[in-house]
């Protein structure tokens, strides 16, 4: 598992022999980005179980669209962009599964989510709180729509710039500036909808 | 400034300027907006935090497999449309033009010829004469009917015109 970033004429040489059908060249490709498509996927599904069989597909995709990989971004943008539309696919088949947004949610649904995240308003934050906070954040997130979700995700939990964003999404600057206030909103709101205030006095 | 630009700039975590503290001073809906913003925000980085899952050993060689597999299986569905899928396509394709000549022929012509609905329409017209006679139509039976009037006649039957 060697997972260091491979020298950019060595990696060019794995792809080239892959567009040309030599499969076992995919081999230490994936060893070198395994470990950043797990984080990524892990940070936007947050399945542990499931994290390694939506690995091994994004992978086989990869493999399966190399030809047309054509070295206008880096390999890893490019594998990035493959891994976050295979979780956005897979954020939406779950929420068409499951009860969705806060807002959508049933009243008992809702007050189950208050009661969680009302045990933790008293006091200051400690590093319990936060994890506490976090916890909230995520049943947030996990209820949000697919885009919000991985928008917030790269920007606030992976920590890309906007124009790494902009690129793994395909979208503009703008585009991209916009749908992350809109979707920052949106958290705030449901934030507030839950604590009432208190946990963001708190801090 | 407008609330909405603020509230953008807060969620930047662009440094607070003199204008900026103004406004939030005066806002009390811009400061909630930044206080709920920056509880958000713990949230997100405590959610970072947590280290992801690790590869198992052998993920790199289950995924070459998993791959080689795929593009036999895809191998094998290339041979399937060469060698048996094609053939398929042509018998359906026969089949259907078959299909078509049947329905696109004429009912009369070289291949139905009018004579053999010509004989069809001389045994009808036999058959209906033959069948007037039985009932007497021109009040005069043939013998077979006349023992059948007389038959039925006995049993109170529909050939009591034929006694009268």
């Amino acid at each position: 598992m060697a997972n260091s970033r491979p020298e950019p004429s060595q990696e060019a040489e794995w792809i080239r022999r892959c567009q040309s059908g030599e499969k076992e060249a995919f081999a230490p490709l994936v060893d070198a980005y395994q470990r950043r498509i797990f984080a990524i996927v892990f940070h936007l599904v947050r399945r542990r179980n499931d994290v390694e069989d939506i690995v091994q597909e994004i992978f086989m995709k990869a493999f399966a669209a190399i030809e047309s990989y054509n070295s206008q971004s880096s390999f890893g943008t490019w594998l990035n962009r493959i891994a976050v539309n295979h979780c956005y696919d897979y954020l939406r088949r779950q929420r068409s599964s499951r009860v969705t947004y806060f807002a959508e949610m049933s009243e008992e649904g809702q007050r189950q989510i208050e009661s969680q995240s009302q045990s933790h308003e008293e006091g200051g934050l400690n590093s319990e709180d936060k994890l506490a906070v976090g916890d909230l954040v995520w049943k947030l997130l996990a209820r949000a729509p697919a885009e919000d979700r991985v928008i917030l995700t790269l920007k606030e939990i992976e920590d890309r710039s906007v124009e790494e964003i902009s690129e793994i999404l395909g979208l503009k600057l703008s585009t991209v500036k916009v749908r992350l206030h809109r979707a920052r909103k949106r958290m705030v709101r449901d934030f507030e909808k839950l604590a009432g205030g208190t946990v963001s006095h708190a801090l | 400034m407008r609330c909405d630009t603020v509230r953008q700039m807060l969620e930047e975590g662009v440094e607070i300027s003199p204008s900026l503290r103004v406004h939030l001073d005066s806002c009390s809906a811009c400061r909630e907006y930044l206080r709920s913003w920056q509880a958000v925000r713990a949230g997100f980085v405590a959610l970072g935090v947590e280290a992801p899952p690790e590869p198992s050993i052998g993920f790199t060689t289950r995924v070459m497999r998993r791959i080689g597999s795929a593009a036999e299986e895809l191998q094998f569905g290339q041979q399937f449309i060469d060698q048996i899928g094609r053939r398929f396509v042509y018998a359906t394709l026969m089949v259907a033009l078959t299909l078509l000549l049947v329905l696109l022929l004429p009912s009369s012509g070289p291949f139905r010829s009018s004579g053999v609905s010509e004989s069809v329409l001389v045994q009808t017209q036999v058959a209906t004469v033959s069948n007037e006679q039985i009932l007497g139509v021109d009040g005069v039976d043939s013998g077979d009917s006349a023992e059948y009037s007389t038959a039925s006649g006995r049993n109170g039957g529909p050939a009591m015109r034929g006694s009268q």
